[in-house]
């Protein structure tokens, strides 16, 4: 018989319930995702994109810099369903904008969050999160494919019509 | 015997506990369903409406229309018809909406499965809109709902659609 416990599942609801594990990293810079408004962008590679260590319970991103940012869920490297080349991210509008000085707060939970200028190189971006101890992938951009893999065409505000493989 | 899980349901306490799983549509455009303040508009042909995959836990809606127009949100739709003359719009006549100006959000920590949103002045453009949502699937259809209580002798939903002609 295992002595070991149980690690905690992403729906582990005390996890949600205690305070969190904090998470802070401020004056953080990102490449400009956008030079295209539709086409695809490899942000995995250019590393526009922020890892939690474990699944979060809460996200604050705040925008100090000159540049406005755009914050998705899934990479901008998706491919779009009707065009090949376009990102199924920028097509569906799955994303949201922070001009300098906004601040976007979601009790969300997510293990990666991609962050990349939009009308420029982003910086001065600061980040808080609030923490479970779930450790679990929980990775959307490869959700949203599986999904499409599936002919379910993707995941609705997300990643909404990514190309099957 | 089934060796599934059950599926969580639409009070499934844990389902609001967790975070949620996010959902995002930014820069979304409305028709405008309020040229008239009382007569009936058919916001489902017009798409002046937001389908979330599964339940919410909270909404979160930001309008940054370009010609500062505000919308209004309900949570029935504005072609279900009022009781008293049914040529007017049940939501509208008993003001069950909410306006949200220019340059303003509305977070609400409800659950639902659609969002009715149009514009007041004119068709509308540039409304953000975020959730946190559940993984219940279920239609919580509240327009539906409305009518099945209006259908009952109940009137409608308060707060929703208040007064609404049977079928």
């Amino acid at each position: 018989m295992s002595m070991e416990w149980p690690t905690a599942g992403v729906n582990q609801v005390g996890e949600y319930l205690v305070s969190g594990r904090p998470f802070a990293k401020s004056g953080l810079s990102y490449n400009n995702g956008w030079t295209d408004p539709l086409d695809k962008y490899d942000d995995v590679t250019a590393g526009d994109f922020i890892d939690f260590p474990f699944i979060t319970k809460r996200v604050i991103v705040t925008n100090t810099g000159a540049n406005s940012i755009s914050i998705s869920f899934a990479s901008l490297n998706l491919e779009d369903a009707a065009t090949v080349g376009d990102s199924a991210v920028k097509v569906s509008k799955n994303y949201f904008v922070l001009a300098q000085n906004d601040s976007f707060d979601m009790h969300v939970k997510i293990k990666r969050l991609f962050i990349a200028g939009k009308g420029g190189a982003g910086s001065g971006v600061n980040i808080r999160a609030e923490l479970t101890h779930i450790n679990d992938p929980y990775d959307l951009t490869q959700s949203a494919q599986n999904a499409a893999d599936n002919g379910l065409g993707g995941l609705s505000g997300i990643a909404e019509s990514v190309k099957a493989t | 015997m089934s060796m599934n899980w059950p599926k969580p349901g639409i009070n499934s306490v844990g389902e609001y506990q967790v975070s949620g799983r996010p959902f995002l549509k930014y820069s979304n455009t409305f028709p405008r369903g309020w040229a008239s303040a009382t007569t009936l508009y058919d916001d489902i042909t017009n798409i002046g409406f937001i389908d979330f995959p599964f339940i919410t836990q909270k909404v979160i809606i930001t309008n940054k229309d370009s010609n500062n127009r505000s919308i209004r949100i309900s949570f029935a739709s504005l072609n279900l018809p009022d009781d008293t003359t049914p040529t007017n719009s049940a939501v509208k006549v008993s003001k069950n909406y909410i306006e949200v100006a220019v340059n303003t959000t509305l977070e609400l920590n409800v659950k639902i499965k659609r969002l009715f949103l149009s514009g007041v002045a004119g068709t509308v453009d540039n409304i953000h809109i975020r959730a946190e949502l559940t993984h219940i699937n279920d239609q919580y259809d509240l327009t539906q709902a409305a009518q099945e209580a209006a259908d009952l002798g109940n009137g409608g939903l308060s707060g929703i659609a208040d007064d609404v002609e049977p079928t």
